[in-house]
């Protein structure tokens, strides 16, 4: 089943007069429990289609699907509630909001839907824990390290079960050990749960696990690759 | 590439962030430009129109004459010596003069004026009343019997061009003088104190009225530069030598000069006031606009770049913000204060509370003065560089690696909140979230509703300064002289005369003791006379009163000094001000002659003798009344049983109005109306408008710029925090909450400012309500306001209050709504692109 469907999009920034064309005619479909990777060179539009899947941008034209439902007539508001409920993002710099601690970052999303506090507060220690982060809880993200910090994002991603997860380059920032570790974590997810996880990367370690790589050059696909099991 | 240039093109970079600081800077200074431009337009008003409408900018007397005003204190009509001061260096123009006061009546009435003989010829070259004129014309050279008087005399007195009026004065020899004049022409300066006081007549006719036939009281004089008076006054001096006392502007009104240093001492308050609030918020602007960039310079640091030139560069961004703003602060200052002062800032509707202040016309005129300008840009360039080198020397000492990372050592570890509260809502969140935020940046949020407390608390002390004031003149009103509520005939209050009456008062008086919210009443009779020592005549209102009923209304029995109140009510006894009695150097005892018009006109005058001495603090009080006994005035005016007013004392001030209308009520057909003391002192209570008009033109500018301040603090801090917006936004935050988590941080901001604010402004008006704010520098011009003396108590009125600090507070609340919008509307990938 697709979970995710594009057609013919195309994303265009004009800067001044000049048009720079970030997606030229993509047309793409993920199914539901895939665990994919976009790749391809830097600028070739990997963050650019992310963000069109994740409904922070709207393309120049073409039109998109989540979950069987086209996106681009949504008004702002169903947009927020989309990205609510059926989206997590993972960003390259974690982006926690600071004031809240990291407990708090990962409740936040289930606030927003109006969660019960106590199925909230379980809901989010385990994740944490699920995550590795038990007994750093009540830590503020300044007090965390970078790996940490990534895995209050995953936690945080994660927590509210959403159907997509999209993660532009989640491991960028990680060594590698810390970077295998977050994508172990976040395969057992895949797998346990059936949350669709697509990546945008450069990290090699990330193409290995990936069962599926779309490969991005000037804004098209030039290869989409799946990978026997 | 060179730092100025480095400095210039961050500044573009940045374009909401310079906009706002530039605002910050313009607005304050433009600010600072205008209201100093208003008061000085209103001293120099002041001066320039006091001065040139009827004293001139110097005085020649014979010596003695200006410290006791006392005819035989003339000297001769020498016109070689009179050549002579004309032709001294300075001196533009001179014109002789005989002054004196009287009493005018025309048709049936007698009041108090001030006369000037002037010569016809001379007297234009140095004063301009001859401007003014409205109808009929000015003395002219062959004019004998003629008056000129200002149109809101003529007014009172009934008198038009062509009527005839008659002056009554007591002559140099002390015997009673009077003369008729033909009313020529009428004059209407715009200054209600010289439209209502002052008549001109020939200067032969006034040598021949006062019996001084060849003698003259003073020269008056204009120079070439009125700043230089006090130099060319000692000139003369030294010329004419020890017979002659020569006067500058400055000594012949001292209660201008002190009523323009009161001024500007006020003024002074205010636009510290304003610099202190404009000072806040640039450099609160400037510091975050330097924090932001943190990792900005952690990278210039990393890459080689010195400390100081880091510091340079920061103190160079703010020095050509600086300059902008000073160039545009400037252009909108004069821009603005030009325009006023050209179209002048009308205040006819505050009239009679300008006529307190002697010499202002119905419009202001802002002044611009280069010097004023001057300082105020260079402390505006001051203030927008000087707070930008803490940060910068801060940033500056940062190892690059800290700088880069965000600066770790910044995280406030709080205890407030961390321990999870057991029930959280949405709502709850936005507001943790924002309290955090405040704490997170402590120095900004405490600059930021340090402002707006100081803004507050200054305010609030000086409308608790003005309660204060305001709460004196109408106590001491009420309690000195008018009482709470007047039964009077109409017509009596334009005219104290004894042809208007309350006939059978004695029914009157019991009809108003039926009144439940009334504690006492007393009838007087009020009228216009003059006082005649030895050696002079003052004008004052003769107040006939009943020594046993008058104390339970007025309690000017209180403030006896020397002898004692009234006893009886038929006795010759007299009780006068303290202020008159020096003036007319009179003894406990001696015998003084008052001197009155009756009904049909005719004048009559009465001997008595100085029983008793009071003294209220307030110039007015103490020098414009003389009381005695009822029965006395009674027969001196030939009323029978009639009396002109009864005053009444009620429960309350605040029962006045209704009190007055349910009096009226009752009265219905007789020709008599109740006032209350609103309606009798509607100076009083356009003063009170006035001011509060004035501090509304204070308070607006006060809170526009808390409103700037508290509008860039938090467009900065959202600017600051635009990632984080992002993050939310894609979380599925929708765009509403981030504009509430924003607000929500307004409203805790305002309401810490305005607590402190509170507090401190309580605490000021604690102890000055304590102590009292002593007035006595400033004497004269607080004795040109009835009832006020020289001590203020301020005093916290709640009324008067809660209004505009709950304006405040939403002033930033508001404020809060544009930068909260402004994050809301951000599209979340560029949110999240933000460096
Ligand atoms: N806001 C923008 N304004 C103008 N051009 C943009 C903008 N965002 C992206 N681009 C351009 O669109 C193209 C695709 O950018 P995108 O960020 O999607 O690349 P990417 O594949 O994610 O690269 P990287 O691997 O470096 O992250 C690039 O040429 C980029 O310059
Ligand atoms: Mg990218």
């Amino acid at each position: 089943m697709a979970i995710v469907r594009t057609e013919n999009l195309i994303k265009e920034y004009h800067q001044q007069s000049i048009v720079v064309a970030a997606l030229r005619g993509i047309d793409l479909t993920i199914n539901k429990g895939e665990f994919m990777a976009l790749v391809g060179p830097s600028g070739s539009g990997k963050t650019t289609l992310l963000n069109l899947i994740g409904g922070l941008d709207t393309p120049s034209s073409g039109r998109i699907w989540i979950a069987g439902q086209e996106i681009g007539s949504l008004s702002k508001r169903k947009l927020s509630a989309l990205r609510l409920w059926k989206v997590g993002f993972i960003f390259q710099e974690y982006n926690l909001i600071p004031v809240l601690s990291a407990l708090e970052n990962v409740e936040y999303v289930m606030l927003l839907q109006k969660i019960p506090d106590k199925e909230r507060r379980e809901r989010s220690v385990s994740v944490l824990a699920e995550v590795g982060l038990k007994g750093l809880e009540h830590r503020r993200p300044q007090e965390l390290s970078g790996g940490q910090q990534q895995r209050v994002a995953v936690a945080r991603a994660i927590v509210s079960k959403p159907s997509i997860v999209l993660a532009d380059e989640p491991t960028a920032n990680l060594d590698s050990a810390t970077g295998g570790a977050l994508l172990d974590l976040m395969r057992d997810l895949n797998e346990r749960h059936q949350v669709t996880f697509i990546f945008s990367t450069h990290d090699a370690m990330v193409m290995k696990r990936a069962k599926r790589l779309v490969q991005l050059k000037d804004g098209q696909i030039v290869n989409d690759k799946i990978k026997p099991d | 590439m060179s730092l100025l240039k480095l400095a210039y093109r961050n500044l573009w970079r940045n374009k909401s962030r310079s906009s706002i600081t530039l605002s910050a800077i313009t607005v304050g200074l433009a600010a600072l430009i205008f209201v100093w431009g208003f008061i000085d337009g209103m001293n120099e008003q002041t001066i320039e129109n006091s001065t040139t409408y009827i004293t001139g900018h110097l005085k020649i007397h014979k010596a003695g004459f200006h410290d006791d005003k006392a005819l035989y204190l003339s000297m001769p009509h020498d016109l070689a010596l009179q050549q002579r001061i004309n032709d001294a260096p300075h001196v533009v123009a001179i014109a002789p003069r005989v002054e004196d006061k009287a009493l005018l009546s025309g048709a049936d009435e007698a009041r108090g004026v001030k006369v000037i003989g002037i010569d016809p010829v001379l007297e234009p070259s140095v004063t301009t009343i001859f401007k003014a004129i409205k109808q009929g014309r000015y003395l002219q050279a062959d004019d004998g019997n003629s008056i000129v008087l200002g149109d809101k005399l003529a007014a009172k007195a009934d008198l038009k061009v062509g009527d005839e009026a008659v002056l009554v004065t007591q002559a140099r020899d002390g015997s009673l003088a009077a003369d008729r004049f033909q009313v020529v022409g009428l004059f209407d300066s715009g200054i209600d104190m010289i439209d209502a006081s002052y008549v001109f007549i020939p200067l032969s006719a006034a040598q021949e009225l006062y019996s001084l036939w060849g003698q003259i009281t003073a020269w008056t004089l204009r120079i070439d530069n009125r700043q230089m008076a006090q130099d060319s006054a000692r000139q003369l001096k030294n010329e004419l030598g020890a017979g002659f006392d020569v006067l500058d502007w400055k000594q012949l009104l001292p209660e201008m000069v002190q009523m323009i240093r009161f001024h500007e001492l006020m003024s002074y308050i205010v636009i510290f006031i304003i610099i202190v609030i404009v000072a806040v918020g640039v450099a609160n602007t400037i510091l975050m606009a330097v924090k932001e960039r943190t990792r900005e310079f952690g990278i210039m640091l990393a890459l080689g770049t010195s400390q100081l030139q880091v510091i340079q560069l920061v103190l160079l961004e703010s020095f050509i913000l600086g300059i902008f703003g000073l160039l545009l602060g400037n252009v909108f200052g004069l821009l603005v204060t030009n325009y006023f002062a050209n179209a002048g800032i009308d205040l006819t509707e505050f009239t009679l509370a300008m006529e307190t202040m002697p010499g202002l016309t119905g419009s202001v005129y802002p002044l611009i003065r280069l010097d004023r300008v001057f300082f105020v840009s260079i402390v505006t360039l001051s203030i927008s560089v000087l707070p930008a080198l803490y940060p910068a020397w801060q940033v500056s000492r940062l190892q690059p690696v800290e700088a880069i990372q965000g600066v770790a050592k910044n995280a406030v570890h709080m205890a407030w909140g961390q321990t999870t509260s057991a029930r959280s809502s949405t709502r709850l969140v936005f507001w943790r979230i924002a309290f955090r935020n405040i704490w997170r940046n402590p120095w900004r949020s405490a600059l930021t509703s340090g402002a707006t407390a100081f803004g507050l608390a200054a305010f609030l002390f000086l409308y608790a300064f003005t309660d204060g004031f305001f709460e004196q003149m109408i106590d001491n009103s009420i309690d000195f002289s008018i009482a709470h509520v007047q039964i009077e005939p109409k017509g009596y209050r334009d005219d104290y005369s004894a042809a208007y009456y309350l006939s059978q008062p004695d029914n009157l008086l019991t009809q108003v003791q039926q009144n439940p919210g009334v504690l006492a009443a007393s009838p007087r009779i009020q009228v216009e006379a003059m006082i005649s020592s030895p050696t002079k005549t003052e004008p004052l209102i003769l107040t006939g009163v009943d020594s046993d009923l008058e104390p339970h209304v007025t309690r000017l029995d209180a403030v006896i000094i020397e002898g004692k109140y009234l006893k009886g009510n038929d006795t010759t006894d007299i009780l006068l001000g303290r202020k008159l009695v020096d003036e007319l150097d009179l003894r406990m005892g001696e015998k003084i002659v008052v001197t009155t018009q009756l009904a049909d006109g005719s004048l009559v005058s009465g001997a008595y003798r100085l029983f008793g001495i009071y003294q209220t603090g307030n110039e007015t009080f103490d020098r414009m009344f003389a009381y005695i006994g009822l029965r006395q005035a009674q027969s001196l005016l030939s009323m029978q049983d009639r009396v002109s007013t009864i005053a009444i004392r009620l429960q309350e001030r605040d029962l006045s109005k209704i009190t007055a209308s349910d009096l009226n009520e009752s009265m219905s057909g007789t020709g008599y109306e109740a006032k209350s003391w609103q309606d009798i002192m509607p100076v009083l209570v356009q003063m009170i408008d006035v001011t509060r008009l004035m501090f509304f033109v204070v308070l607006a500018i006060v809170f526009a710029i808390v409103a700037i301040g508290v509008t860039n603090t938090l467009i900065m801090s959202v600017l600051e925090r635009t990632r984080e917006f992002g993050v939310m936004l894609a979380m599925g935050t929708e765009p509403r909450f981030i504009v509430r988590m924003v607000v929500y941080e307004s409203i805790v901001l305002g309401f810490i400012g305005i607590a402190l604010g509170t507090l401190m402004g309580v605490l000021l008006v604690s102890y000055y309500s304590e102590y009292g704010v002593d007035l006595s520098d400033y004497s004269g011009a607080t004795s040109a306001i009835p009832g006020l003396t020289n001590v203020v108590y301020p005093m916290l009125i709640f009324a008067n209050l809660w209004l505009p600090t709950l304006v405040l507070f939403i002033t930033g609340i508001v404020a809060a709504f544009y930068p909260a919008s402004r994050a809301a509307q951000l599209s979340p990938v560029t949110a999240l692109r933000h460096a």
